[in-house]
């Protein structure tokens, strides 16, 4: 373990799977940043010879590049969890951590803007940027805000989070990264992106900035059946049959009410209603989109 | 009393009651007489001055235009060394009459701005429905999506010429540039020139009849503002800046030895520079490249030429305009150009009903008029 001297205030961890195509307009862009106080560590989930080699002349010439190949293929939850451990392991004094996918695009700005929002709120947990979705052909902002700055207690936090979130989007904002590591981090479950946020949420505000600082590529669509197929390496667990809210709800209460991780921001009985709140949000959302 | 007695007295009163009233309608009409004297005075006094103020503004841009021409004098007509494009031959000589333009010529300089892609003030002597339509479904729009911060109407000199809708005077230039401070916004450009507290220099290629320029540099004040070009078009775009912004320090190619003409260029507001001496100048720094819409008529190794040089002056940012019905093939000449040093990222449609995108090239979308993209610099080019 290493993280002496010369920590960076910033980490990306970038989980890697073959996409050589994009890598090096990714990589560009994070070498870019104008806040350059920054490392990147890419773990690579079965990446092709190109996206290695791609890789490699660009740490060839910058330092802050860490690559490391994993040696079995984790799938893609794995592969998240692994990008954030193997982060805060080499860089542990590190103030904010973000994931970084190998297709999207950063800004040159995103960093400057986002460090200015969480040095500037202690409170905050999660800063993130309003952003774009790239076509093959064309661009689309995406509309819609989500903020709870100010916003002093906790359930509505996690009511707006669970209701009102776009969690494919925030998931790949910057976070504080010892509040990250308090929440956990990408479980194996269904929808863990906002199941990580959901916990996120009652240790702090999330901040959004109106800047469209992120272009993300589109993908395909939706569905727990892709996920199923593609967050896990073999067999998804039994449990992501299960309704995700209920997944979701017995993390926050396993974590928070039995393990007692949310303390001091949250205690073992607040976790527990949390928990049960959590549950009602994630039907009150399910049944609000079926109905839209 | 007497009824003749009452009668009488009757009379006199009924009689002073008149006196009073037609004393009364004397009061008022004199009156409203000396008000509509007053308003005719004070509307004179307003013409008057509107006039004086006309002849000043006139004066103060024939003398810009004096003092532009002698620094423009010894320049090469065209782009020098540079071949110019058919098209760009016209506007050249378009523009030629303006080497010898008279005082009346200039005090409607905004009239002479066509040729280089400026709206047709013909167009605006009795605007059709469909331009005005147009203009202000334009307005309407961006200023419902972005706010009126960004928008900057015409001047009113000079020959302006435009409709007036909700309180802003503008034509079709008011709304491109309009569309190309949103266009900057979106792409999170726009604000590391607007709030930085830092000294900013940005370089516009071709800087047409310095409109742009204009909004630009009243949207971002703390920024030197470098136009490169044909002489012929200095003398629109500098005149109209010059009297646009009188305080403003202005600086041409030649005017010191050319290792010299930069020191202390936080302190100038625009630079003139000849395209033909693009290759042997050196800015001090480049923080970004505009576009609005020349680079679409010159060749390729000029197209390319123009892109090196924002690169190696190390330009963060390459912004292009284009309309958005220009043909396909020269949208992506143009941005192609641009892409071998600047990450190509086209700026999404603004604007009303805009579909969601396809697998497919989208056809132009109705109520759109412009495409814009922001290159981000590159590692390697």
């Amino acid at each position: 373990m290493s993280g002496g001297p010369r920590a960076p205030r910033v980490v990306f961890g970038m989980p890697a799977y073959n996409r050589p195509d994009a890598m090096a307009r990714t990589l560009e862009s994070l070498l870019s940043q104008t806040f350059g106080d920054l490392a990147i560590v890419i773990v690579d989930d079965g990446s092709s010879p190109d996206a290695r080699a791609i890789v490699e002349s660009y740490a060839a010439s910058d330092a802050r590049i860490t690559y490391e190949p994993n040696r079995a293929r984790l799938g893609m939850v794995g592969n998240w969890r692994l990008a954030f451990e193997r982060s805060r392991a080499l860089y542990p004094r590190s103030e904010y951590f973000a994931w970084a996918s190998d297709h999207d695009v950063w800004h040159p700005r995103w960093l400057e803007t986002l460090v200015a929002v969480l040095d500037a709120a202690p409170r905050a947990v999660l800063a993130y940027p309003r952003c774009l979705r790239m076509y093959p052909h064309d661009r689309r902002l995406i509309h819609g805000s989500f903020d709870t700055a100010g916003v002093a207690a906790a359930g509505p936090r996690l009511k707006g989070t669970i209701v009102e979130l776009a969690a494919g989007n925030a998931i790949y904002g910057l976070f504080r990264a010892t509040a990250l590591a308090q929440a956990g981090v990408f479980r194996p479950v269904l929808l863990p992106d906002r199941q990580v946020l959901s916990e996120l949420s009652l240790l702090g505000e999330f901040r959004q900035v109106p800047d469209v600082l992120w272009y993300r590529e589109a993908s395909a669509a939706f569905s727990h059946r892709r996920q199923r197929q593609t967050f896990f390496q073999g067999r998804a667990p039994f449990h992501t049959w299960l309704p995700a809210g209920l997944q979701h709800a017995a993390l926050l209460l396993w974590d928070f009410a039995v393990r007692g991780r949310g303390r001091p921001v949250c205690g073992r009985l607040a976790g527990a209603w949390y928990a049960a709140a959590l549950m009602w949000y994630s039907s009150a959302r399910t049944r609000l989109r079926a109905a839209t | 009393m007497e009824p003749r007695e009452q009668a009488r007295q009757e009379r006199q009163e009924r009689k002073a009651a008149l006196i009073a009233r037609r004393a009364e309608v004397a009061v008022e009409k004199a009156r409203e007489k000396a008000e509509r004297e007053a308003q005719e005075r004070a509307e004179a006094e307003r013409l008057e001055a509107e006039r004086r103020e006309t002849a000043r503004v006139a004066r103060v841009a024939f003398d810009a235009y004096e003092q532009v021409r002698s620094r423009l004098q010894w320049m090469p007509r065209g782009s020098g060394a540079v071949t110019l494009t058919a098209r760009e031959e016209e506007t050249a000589a378009a523009l030629a009459h303006l080497w010898t333009a008279s005082a009346d010529t200039i005090a409607q300089l905004r009239r002479w701005c066509e040729p280089v892609g400026g709206a047709r003030p013909v167009d605006y002597d009795a605007p059709s429905p469909e331009l005005t339509v147009r203009l202000k479904r334009d307005h309407r729009v961006l200023r419902r999506q972005v706010g009126t911060e960004l928008f900057v109407p015409e001047p009113q000199i000079l020959g302006a010429f435009g409709v007036w809708r909700d309180g802003d005077f503008y034509n079709e230039d008011t709304i491109r540039g309009f569309s190309a401070l949103v266009a900057l916004q979106d792409g999170a450009v726009l604000d590391t020139c607007r709030r930085a507290p830092a000294r900013r220099l940005v370089w516009e290629i071709g800087g047409g009849w310095g409109g742009f320029a204009h909004q630009f540099k009243t949207i971002c004040p703390n920024v030197t503002y470098v136009i490169t070009g044909m002489p012929e078009t200095f003398l629109l775009s500098a005149v109209y800046l010059m009297t646009l912004f009188p305080n403003a320090r202005f600086r041409f190619y030649g005017d010191a030895p050319a290792d010299e003409l930069w020191a202390g260029w936080e302190s100038t507001d625009f630079f003139f520079v000849p395209e033909g001496a693009l290759p042997g100048v050196r800015l001090p720094r480049l923080d970004l490249v505009l576009d609005l819409g020349a680079l679409r008529f010159m060749d390729a190794p000029r197209l390319a030429l123009h892109v090196r040089r924002a690169y190696e002056w190390g330009a963060p940012y390459f912004y292009s305009l284009v309309p958005a019905d220009a043909p396909a093939q020269m949208i992506e000449t143009l941005w192609g150009g641009i892409a071998r040093a600047f990450w190509p990222h086209p700026v999404p449609p603004r604007g009303e009903n805009i579909p969601p995108a396809g697998d497919q090239p989208s056809a132009p979308i109705p109520g759109v008029e412009y495409a814009h993209l922001i290159g981000w610099r590159r590692l390697r080019a």
